[in-house]
C-alpha cells in the first residue's frame, strides 16, 4: 500500500512536469503574479494601536522596530530561469531565449542573440539596460511605488505595470516598443514622455531623431489619439502601410506583427510572423481573444494543426469562459469541414451546447451539431437533437430543417 | 552566459513572518506565499489530482488567507491553518462540480477537457493516454470522483498526503471519531471500486488493500 502511495504521488508530480502541462514553477509563478495584484492596498502598514502610548517604551524596542522597518527596503531578487538560487546582473542569450524571474512575479524574456544588464534592483522595481536585441517584458504592478525602467541606447522606457516587447538595435539606433497591454512612457531623441498604450507600437530612430506610432486600433480611435500626440510622432491607422518599413535604417529584426498582418487579411504573412515570434509561446501567453484570432488566422492560412493547437490552448487556459465555448465550436467546425471527422465534430458541438446551454452560441452550436448528424446519416441521434432544438429554439435558424426531420 | 549572485529571500522564522503579516508589512505576504505556496500546491494535487484549476486554487487559498490571518495566534498553527484553508478550498470546488453534474446542462464535471470528454464518453484528445502511468492516474481520479467529497478528503489526506488521523480531522474540521468513520467508509468503497480497475490493481501488491 505504501508502495502504491509512493508510486502514485510520484506519478502525479511527474505528470505536472510533463510537456504540455504547466510545471509547478509556472503554476506557482502565475498564481503569485495574480496574488501580487490582489495585494494592492493590503500590505500597507495598519495604524498601530500603540501609537498613543508613551513614545519611549525602551531603547531596545525602538531598535527592534527600526530593524523591522528595514524589511520593506529588501530589494527584489532576480534569477535566470533554470538556474535556481541565482540572480542575473548581465545576461547574454546565445543559444536561445533566457528568462529572468524577479521575486515580485515580473518576468523578462530575453530573446536569442540579445544582451542586457540589470543595473539596479530596488524593493519596488529595477533598472534594466537592454544593450542589444529584444526582450519581452511582463511587469507586475504591486503598488503605487512600483517603478521599472528599461534603458536602450539614448531611450528610457518607464513602466508601471504592463506587458510589452522591447527591441533595440545599436547599429541603426532603432528602438521598437510593442505593447501587449498597459502603458509605458518613452523618453529619448525626439520623444518626451511619449505614451505608448495597449496594442500600439512605437518605432523610433535616434539619428536623425524621428518616431512613428502605429495604432492597431479602429480608425475612429486613431483619430482621437492623433489630437493628443506630439508633432514629432506620426499616428498611423492600421490600414495604412507603415512608412517606416521603407526607411533604410529600419532594423532587420523588425517587421509587422502577426496581429497587424492578420487584421490586414494577410493570413500567410501573419502565420510566418507568429512562427518567428514563437507560435507555441504566443498561444500560451496572449489574451484569450488574441489566441482565438491566432487560431482563426491559422485556419485561414490552411494550417489546421496550428489552428487546433491555438483553440485547444484557449480551452486549457480559460476553462468555463465564453472563449472556451467559442473554441469548442471552432474545433467542431474544423473537425467537420477540414478533418472530415464527423464523430469528433459531434462531440465538440455537443460539448459547446452542454457548457453554455443558455448562451447565444447555443443555437449555432446545436444547428451545426444537427448538420453533422444528418450528413453522417445518424437518423436516430439527429431526430433527438432536432426535437431538442425545436423545443429550445422555436425561432432558431434551423428550426424548419429540424421540424422537417421530425416528420 | 550570466554572472550570478545568491537569491535574496526572507529567511526569518514563522513567528517573524506571522508578526509581519498581522502588521501588514509590505512584502510580507509575498514572502508568506513563497514559503508556503509549494506546500499548498502539493496538498491540492494530492486531493484533486492533476487538475486544470490548480493555479486558480492556489491563488484562491492565499486570497482567503488574506482575510483570516488575524485569527492565527501562534506561528506553529500557521501551516495547519493554511492546510485547512486549502482543504476547504478544494472541498468547495469538488462540491460545486458534483452539484453541476446534477444539472441537466451543467458544465463539465472534471478539471480538464480531456477528463470531461472521457467522463462523457467522448474521445480523448491525444494519444499519449496509452502510457500506463497516466492510465492509473486517470483511473484513480475516476474512483476518487465516485467517493463522497468529505470521505474523499479524509482518504487523500491520510493516504496520499500522509497526515496523522488527528491532522486529518483538524484539516477537515471534524472530530477525530468522525474523521475515522469517514476514512473507514472511504477505504471500504475505494477498495471495492479498485477491484474493477485492473490498472490500479497492477500497482497494488497482490491481495493488499487500503486501510488505516
Amino acid at each position: 500500500m505504501k508502495d502504491f502511495t509512493k508510486k502514485y504521488t510520484e506519478a502525479l508530480e511527474k505528470q505536472g512536469a510533463q510537456a504540455g502541462k504547466k510545471s509547478d514553477a509556472e503554476v506557482l509563478a502565475r498564481a503569485r503574479a495574480h496574488f501580487a495584484e490582489k495585494l494592492h492596498g493590503v500590505d500597507t502598514p495598519a495604524p498601530s494601536p500603540w501609537r498613543f502610548l508613551v513614545p519611549a517604551l525602551s531603547a531596545a524596542a525602538a531598535a527592534a522596530v527600526v530593524a523591522f522597518l528595514a524589511w520593506p527596503e529588501t530589494p527584489l531578487s532576480v534569477t535566470v530561469r533554470g538556474q535556481p538560487g541565482t540572480t542575473a546582473d548581465f545576461v547574454l542569450a546565445q543559444a536561445g531565449d533566457e528568462a529572468l524571474d524577479f521575486s515580485d512575479g515580473t518576468e523578462v524574456l530575453l530573446r536569442r542573440d540579445s544582451q542586457l544588464r540589470v543595473t539596479q534592483v530596488t524593493a519596488h522595481g529595477a533598472d534594466v539596460l537592454l544593450e542589444k536585441g529584444a526582450a519581452h517584458v511582463a511587469v507586475v504592478h504591486r503598488d503605487k511605488q512600483t517603478r521599472w525602467n528599461f534603458v536602450a541606447g539614448p531611450y528610457r522606457v518607464a513602466v508601471v505595470g504592463t506587458r510589452f516587447e522591447l527591441r533595440w538595435n545599436p547599429e541603426t539606433g532603432g528602438l521598437e516598443v510593442e505593447m501587449d497591454e498597459g502603458i509605458v512612457e518613452v523618453d529619448g531623441p525626439g520623444l518626451s514622455r511619449q505614451r505608448v498604450t495597449t496594442q500600439q507600437k512605437l518605432e523610433a530612430f535616434s539619428n536623425p531623431p524621428r518616431a512613428s506610432l502605429y495604432l492597431e486600433t479602429p480608425p475612429a480611435l486613431a483619430d482621437a489619439t492623433r489630437q493628443v500626440t506630439p508633432p514629432s510622432v506620426r499616428v498611423l491607422p492600421k490600414e495604412r502601410p507603415a512608412p517606416a518599413a521603407a526607411a533604410p535604417e529600419k532594423p532587420r529584426a523588425q517587421g509587422p506583427t502577426w496581429r497587424y498582418l492578420a487584421e490586414k487579411g494577410d493570413a500567410q504573412g501573419a502565420m510566418q510572423a507568429a512562427d518567428e515570434a514563437g507560435f507555441g509561446w504566443l498561444t500560451k501567453s496572449l489574451p484569450k481573444a488574441d489566441v482565438l484570432l491566432l487560431g482563426d488566422t491559422a485556419r485561414k492560412a490552411r494550417q489546421p494543426a496550428y489552428a487546433r493547437e491555438a483553440w485547444l490552448q484557449v480551452r486549457e487556459r480559460f476553462p468555463g469562459t465564453r472563449a472556451a465555448t467559442d473554441a469548442a465550436i471552432r474545433l467542431g467546425d474544423l473537425a467537420a469541414n477540414v478533418e472530415h471527422d464527423d464523430a469528433r465534430a459531434v462531440k465538440w458541438f455537443a460539448l459547446a451546447v452542454k457548457e453554455a446551454p443558455n448562451a447565444d452560441t447555443a443555437p449555432d452550436a446545436m444547428g451545426r451539431w444537427l448538420d453533422v448528424l444528418v450528413r453522417a446519416r445518424k437518423q436516430g441521434e439527429a431526430k433527438q437533437v432536432a426535437a431538442d432544438y425545436v423545443k429550445r429554439f422555436p425561432n432558431g435558424a434551423k428550426v424548419a430543417e429540424a421540424r422537417e426531420l421530425l416528420q | 552566459m550570466s554572472q550570478v549572485s545568491p537569491k535574496v529571500a526572507f529567511a526569518g522564522s514563522d513567528e517573524r513572518l506571522l508578526e509581519a503579516l498581522v502588521a501588514r508589512r509590505p512584502g510580507a505576504w509575498l514572502a508568506f506565499y513563497d514559503r508556503f505556496a509549494p506546500y499548498v500546491l502539493s496538498v491540492l494535487r494530492k486531493v484533486l489530482g492533476a487538475d486544470a484549476e490548480l493555479e486558480d486554487l492556489v491563488q484562491e487559498v492565499f486570497s482567503r488567507a488574506l482575510e483570516g490571518v488575524g485569527r492565527v495566534r501562534h506561528a506553529d498553527k500557521l501551516k495547519p491553518w493554511l492546510r485547512s484553508l486549502t482543504v476547504f478550498t478544494a472541498r468547495s470546488l469538488l462540491k460545486k462540480r458534483r452539484w453541476r453534474r446534477w444539472l441537466p446542462f451543467g458544465g463539465p464535471a472534471g478539471g480538464s477537457d480531456e477528463d470531461s470528454l472521457e467522463n462523457s464518453g467522448l474521445p480523448a484528445l491525444t494519444t499519449s493516454d496509452a502510457v500506463q502511468e497516466r492510465l492509473v492516474l486517470k483511473r484513480v481520479q475516476v474512483v476518487l470522483d465516485r467517493l463522497p467529497v468529505d470521505e474523499r478528503l479524509c482518504f487523500t489526506l491520510r493516504h496520499f498526503e500522509g497526515l496523522e488521523l488527528t491532522e486529518v480531522a483538524q484539516s477537515v474540521g471534524v472530530s477525530l471519531s468522525t474523521a475515522k468513520r469517514r476514512l473507514w467508509r472511504a477505504e471500504e468503497v475505494f477498495n471495492e471500486l479498485v477491484k474493477r480497475e485492473p490498472e490500479i490493481r497492477g500497482w497494488l501488491a497482490e491481495g493488499r488493500s487500503f486501510s488505516s
